[in-house]
C-alpha cells in the first residue's frame, strides 16, 4: 500500500482545500470567537446590567465579586466591557457592510461603463481620501447629534454607522474597480465572449465574482479599523453617549483615575486592540490565501 | 512637460477639490436639524433678528445663493464666527493654532525619528527575525488607540518620573518642549504604525531594483549602498505615503490634544462640536482642509523635484 500511495503525484496528495488552517489564522479565529460569544451571550455571562450603579463600592480594586473592579459611579468593569461588545460589533459590522455594498456597487457601475459614471464616482473617490473627512464628520456628528437611535440600534449608532460608511466605501470602490478592469482584459473572460456569452453575463457572471475576491480582506480589517474609530469618536464626547457602555467612552471615564485605578484605561483598550489584532490576523491568512502563497 | 506647466497643471487640480471641500463644509451647518439660523445666533436671539440675519446673509434664498454668499464671505478672509461668544474665527484660529503646530512639529520629528530607521531595518533584513518583530509591532501598534497609548505613556512614564507635565502647555518655550514630547511621540507612534510598513515595501522595491544590483556588482555595499542608491530613491512614495496620512495625522492630533489638555485647535474643535458651535466647527473644518490640500500640492512638487520622470507623465 506504502507504494501505491508514494506513487500518488504530489499535487493530488494535498488537495488545497484539505491544507490544515496556518497558526495565525487560528489565533485569529480564537480571538473573534471569544468577543462573538461575549456579545451574544452578555446578559448570561455577566450578573448585573452594565448601567447598575453602586455608589457604596465605587472605584473598588480587582476582586472575586468584581473582577475588573468598579468605576467612579460603582458600575462592575467587567460587565460594561463585556456589554461594549455589542456596540461596537454591532457598529463596526454593519458599517462594513454597508460600505462594500455600496462601494462594490459604485466600483462595479464604474469599472462596467467607464466614460462620466467613471469619472465622478473617481472623482468622488478622491474627494473623499484628499479631506481630513473623519474632521469633516465629526463636524457632523456635533451638529446632527447622537439621537435616538433607531430600530434596534441605540442611540448615537445610526449617526456613527453613517458617517463610518461615508468614509468607507471609497476603498472599496477603487478596488472593484481596478480589479474589474484588470480581469476584464485576462484570456479567460476573452474565451466567454468568444464562446457567444453575451456581455452583460460575461460581466457579471464571470468577471464580478473574482473581482470580489479580494474586497474579503479589506472587509475583515475594516471592521477593526471602525471599532477603533468608533471608540475614538465616543472617546471625544461625539460617539456613543453616555452611560452606555462603549470602550473609547470607559477610556475616558477612567482617566482622571489613571494615577490610581490604570486597569480602568488599559483594560478598554487592550479589548479594542485585541480584537483589531484579531481580526487582522485573519485578514493576513486569508490574503496569503488569495494569493496563493 | 516644462516644470512650470506641471506646476501650473496641479493648481488647476486643486480648484475643483477647493469648491468640493467649500462646498462640504458649507453644507456642514445645513445638516443640523432644525433652524440653522437660530442655532447660529443661540436662543436668545429674538425673531427679527433671526430674520434680519437670513436677509443679511440670503438664508431665505435657494441653497447655491447662500452658498455663493458663503464663498463672498470666505474670499473677504471671514471664516465665520462662534454662535456661543461672537469670537471671529480667525481670531480662535490665530490663538490656538500655535500650540497645534507645536505638536505636528513634535509628532513628525518622532515620526522622523522612528518610522524610517524602523522601515529601513525591517527592509534590510527582509523576513529574519528583525523584520517579523517590527512588523509585528507596528501591526499591534496600528489597533490600538491613539488616546490610550498616550494614556499608557502618561502612566508609565510622566507620572513615575516626573519629567513630564501630565497635561497642559505650559507658558514659557522650555516648558512648550517639555509639554509636546510625550504627545509628539503618541502621535508618531500611531503615525509610524501607518508608514514603517510602507516604508518598508517601497525600500525593498528600490532594493531589488536593476540599479542596486549594478551597484552591488561594482562594490557598493553596507551604509554607503543604504545612503546613495536606496534611500534617495525610497523617499519618493515615503513623501507620496506621509501626503496621503495627512487627513489621518489631523484626526491624531485632535485626539492627542484631547488626551493631554493641550488646547489647541483639535480641543477648540471638538469643545465646539460638543456645544453645537456650528461657526467655529465650519471655520476649523475649513482650515485643516485646506491645510491637507496645501501639503499635498507641496509633496507633488517635492516630488517632481526628486523624481523629474513625474514630469514626464
Amino acid at each position: 500500500m506504502t507504494g501505491a500511495a508514494d506513487s500518488i503525484p504530489a499535487v493530488l496528495a494535498a488537495p488545497r482545500a484539505r491544507q490544515r488552517l496556518p497558526r495565525k489564522a487560528l489565533v485569529g479565529l480564537a480571538i473573534v470567537a471569544v468577543y462573538v460569544f461575549a456579545a451574544l451571550f452578555a446578559d448570561v455571562i455577566t450578573r448585573s446590567s452594565p448601567l447598575d450603579q453602586d455608589l457604596l463600592n465605587r472605584l473598588d480594586g480587582p476582586s472575586g465579586s468584581h473582577l475588573l473592579g468598579t468605576d467612579a459611579l460603582g458600575r462592575d468593569v467587567m460587565t460594561r466591557l463585556i456589554h461594549s461588545v455589542r456596540v461596537d460589533l454591532r457598529v463596526a459590522v454593519l458599517a462594513t457592510a454597508l460600505a462594500v455594498m455600496i462601494g462594490s456597487l459604485l466600483g462595479t457601475v464604474a469599472g462596467f461603463f467607464g466614460g462620466i459614471v467613471d469619472t465622478i464616482v473617481m472623482r468622488l473617490a478622491d474627494l473623499v481620501l484628499a479631506f481630513p473627512v473623519l474632521v469633516l464628520f465629526l463636524a457632523v456628528l456635533g451638529a446632527i447629534g447622537p439621537g435616538q437611535g433607531w430600530w434596534f440600534l441605540g442611540p448615537g449608532e445610526p449617526p456613527v454607522i453613517i458617517v463610518a460608511t461615508g468614509v468607507g466605501w471609497v476603498v472599496y470602490a477603487r478596488l472593484v474597480r481596478g480589479e474589474i478592469l484588470r480581469i476584464r482584459q485576462l484570456d479567460y473572460v476573452l474565451a466567454a465572449r468568444a464562446g457567444g456569452l453575451s456581455e452583460r453575463r460575461v460581466l457579471l457572471r464571470h468577471v464580478l465574482p473574482n473581482a470580489l475576491n479580494q474586497t474579503i480582506v479589506y472587509v475583515v480589517v475594516d471592521v477593526g479599523l471602525v471599532v477603533l474609530a468608533l471608540a475614538s469618536l465616543s472617546f471625544l464626547g461625539l460617539g456613543i453617549p453616555i452611560p452606555i457602555p462603549e470602550w473609547g467612552a470607559m477610556i475616558a471615564d477612567g482617566k482622571p483615575y489613571l494615577a490610581t485605578h490604570w486597569w480602568l484605561v488599559v483594560a478598554p483598550g487592550l479589548a479594542i486592540g485585541a480584537l483589531g489584532i484579531g481580526l487582522a490576523l485573519i485578514g493576513d491568512s486569508l490574503d496569503d490565501r488569495l494569493k496563493g502563497s | 512637460m516644462g516644470r512650470f506647466r506641471f506646476v501650473s497643471k496641479r493648481l488647476a487640480h486643486t480648484i475643483p477639490l477647493l469648491i468640493g471641500i467649500s462646498f462640504l463644509v458649507f453644507m456642514v451647518l445645513k445638516v443640523a436639524p432644525g433652524d440653522s439660523v437660530r442655532l447660529l445666533l443661540g436662543p436668545r436671539a429674538t425673531e427679527e433678528q433671526v430674520s434680519a440675519y437670513s436677509r443679511e446673509h440670503g438664508f431665505d434664498r435657494n441653497i447655491f445663493v447662500q452658498y455663493a454668499f458663503y464663498l463672498r464671505d470666505l474670499a473677504h478672509g471671514n471664516f465665520g464666527a462662534s454662535n456661543r461668544s461672537a469670537t471671529p474665527v480667525t481670531e480662535i484660529l490665530a490663538e490656538r493654532a500655535p500650540e497645534t503646530i507645536w505638536v505636528i512639529t513634535s509628532g513628525l520629528l518622532f515620526t522622523a525619528v522612528l518610522a524610517l530607521p524602523l522601515g529601513l531595518l525591517a527592509a534590510a533584513h527582509r523576513d529574519r527575525p528583525t523584520d517579523h518583530l517590527i512588523r509585528s509591532t507596528t501591526l499591534v501598534l496600528l489597533y490600538l488607540p491613539t488616546f490610550w497609548v498616550g494614556f499608557v505613556l502618561i502612566r508609565v512614564v510622566a507620572l513615575p518620573t516626573g519629567w513630564f507635565p501630565v497635561s497642559g502647555f505650559g507658558d514659557t518655550f522650555g516648558e512648550h518642549v517639555r509639554a509636546v514630547i510625550l504627545p509628539g511621540m503618541t502621535l508618531a507612534l500611531a503615525f509610524t504604525a501607518v508608514l514603517a510598513r510602507s516604508i518598508r515595501s517601497s525600500v525593498i522595491d528600490v532594493l531589488e531594483a536593476d540599479y542596486v544590483a549594478v551597484a552591488r556588482t561594482l562594490g557598493v555595499r553596507g551604509m554607503r549602498l543604504i545612503r546613495r542608491h536606496v534611500l534617495r530613491n525610497s523617499l519618493i512614495p515615503t513623501v507620496n505615503i506621509l501626503a496621503t496620512q495627512i487627513g489621518f495625522l489631523l484626526f491624531g492630533v485632535v485626539l492627542v490634544e484631547f488626551t493631554f489638555d493641550i488646547q489647541g485647535l483639535g480641543t477648540a474643535f471638538v469643545d465646539a462640536a460638543s456645544r453645537q458651535d456650528l461657526g467655529v466647527v465650519q471655520g476649523i473644518t475649513l482650515v485643516f482642509a485646506l491645510a491637507v490640500v496645501m501639503i499635498n500640492l507641496v509633496a507633488d512638487i517635492v516630488i517632481a523635484s526628486l523624481d523629474p520622470r513625474v514630469l514626464m507623465e
